[in-house]
């Protein structure tokens, strides 16, 4: 299946019985890096992202029959991934029996356990200063900052208005850029 | 550097550190991940049709872990060569005196055989003059005329040996 095909084609493809399996896989070739980077710089081990991105994709070929053009694929993707995400944070916060702050604390512990983590280079101590932040911000910001996604389709996504988005965003940028000048 | 102008300048608005970072992610991804990435989703999806496919049927046996209770064997040492050797030497040392003691046997059987057959006391018990009666006149003085030259007489007259038979009878 072509990877350049547009979402239409893709979904029209997969609700075709006989190109079925040929509609998934287009639509998880052409999503999987992006939905593999949303994920793993909330979790940073690739074991967690990799158990989490599956669970995704799974979700999404029980989900697709029924999903509906009114949203976009891309933001629909995006909604299912952060919200296994935030369930799996929430699983290991139940599991590890710690505060918010504590868990920061956890996820900041494993950038670096990183086996390629310097604490001399700026790129390493960002992500460090990402992990400080709380859950919705951080999401905030890596959508923003990485996946560079337009306010309006992060509003569809997190249920947020863009004001708030926006606000949250800047407010992240700032709480980074002290993280950073004081480390 | 990010593509996209508007948020580059939107941080830039924000504080001219941000120039000084890139987004550019630290992390490293697996080998050849993205590429095998949709046969392990495909996978997932097939155990869990399975898996609930049987929660409908027989919720129970999704509790019980799928495993056998069977074992194959440990695969049994191999002889050392040396053994072999021996143990054919062994082999044939056995043949070979199996074959001795088989001819031994056998040779034993026909000696013995042979003189069981030959009957020593019938010979000895046999009346003479009865056989020599069956042979004619005629066979026995062609014997004679054959033989008598062979006889060797010790030198000794006619006379002393009428003396002689007369004193032994």
């Amino acid at each position: 299946m072509d990877l350049h095909l547009d979402d239409t084609s893709l979904l029209a493809a997969f609700h075709n019985h006989t190109t079925k399996e040929k509609g998934f896989n287009g639509i998880v070739k052409k999503y999987q890096e992006k939905l593999y980077w949303h994920i793993r710089r909330m979790l940073v081990s690739h074991e967690d992202t990799n158990d989490v991105l599956q669970m995704v994709l799974v979700k999404v070929w029980n989900g697709l029959e029924n999903f509906r053009a009114d949203s976009k694929l891309y933001t629909w993707l995006y909604r299912i991934a952060t919200n296994e995400t935030l369930t799996f944070i929430e699983k290991e916060k139940k599991r590890a029996i710690v505060s918010l702050d504590q868990d920061s604390e956890i996820f900041g512990d494993k950038v670096k356990a990183d086996t390629h983590f310097d604490e001399n280079q700026l790129i390493w101590r960002l992500q460090l200063a990402i992990k400080s932040l709380p859950e919705k911000q951080q999401l905030v910001f890596n959508l923003r900052y990485y996946d560079e996604m337009p306010y309006q389709q992060m509003s569809e996504l997190l249920d947020t208005s863009e004001g708030a988005l926006k606000a949250s965003y800047h407010h992240a940028a700032k709480k980074i850029e002290e993280f950073i000048k004081s480390y | 550097m990010h593509q996209n102008k508007t948020i580059h300048e939107e941080l830039e608005t924000l504080s001219p550190f941000w120039t000084t970072i890139q987004s550019q992610m630290p992390y490293v991804v697996p080998a050849h991940y993205f590429e095998t990435l949709p046969s392990m989703v495909r996978a997932k999806i097939e155990t869990e049709a399975v898996y609930d496919e049987l929660e409908l049927i027989a919720p129970l046996l999704n509790t019980i872990p799928k495993q056998t209770g069977y074992q194959i064997p440990v695969a049994q040492e191999k002889v050392p060569p040396v053994t072999t050797t021996v143990k054919m030497f062994t082999w044939s040392k056995i043949a070979v005196a199996a074959a001795l003691i088989g001819i031994m046997v056998l040779g034993n059987y026909f000696y013995t055989s042979e003189k069981q057959t030959f009957d020593y006391s019938a010979y000895i018990g046999a009346d003479h003059t009865q056989i020599i009666e069956t042979i004619s006149d005629s066979t026995l003085t062609a014997y004679l005329d054959v033989h008598e030259k062979l006889i060797v007489t010790p030198d000794v007259s006619d006379q002393e040996l009428l003396e002689y038979i007369q004193s032994s009878n």
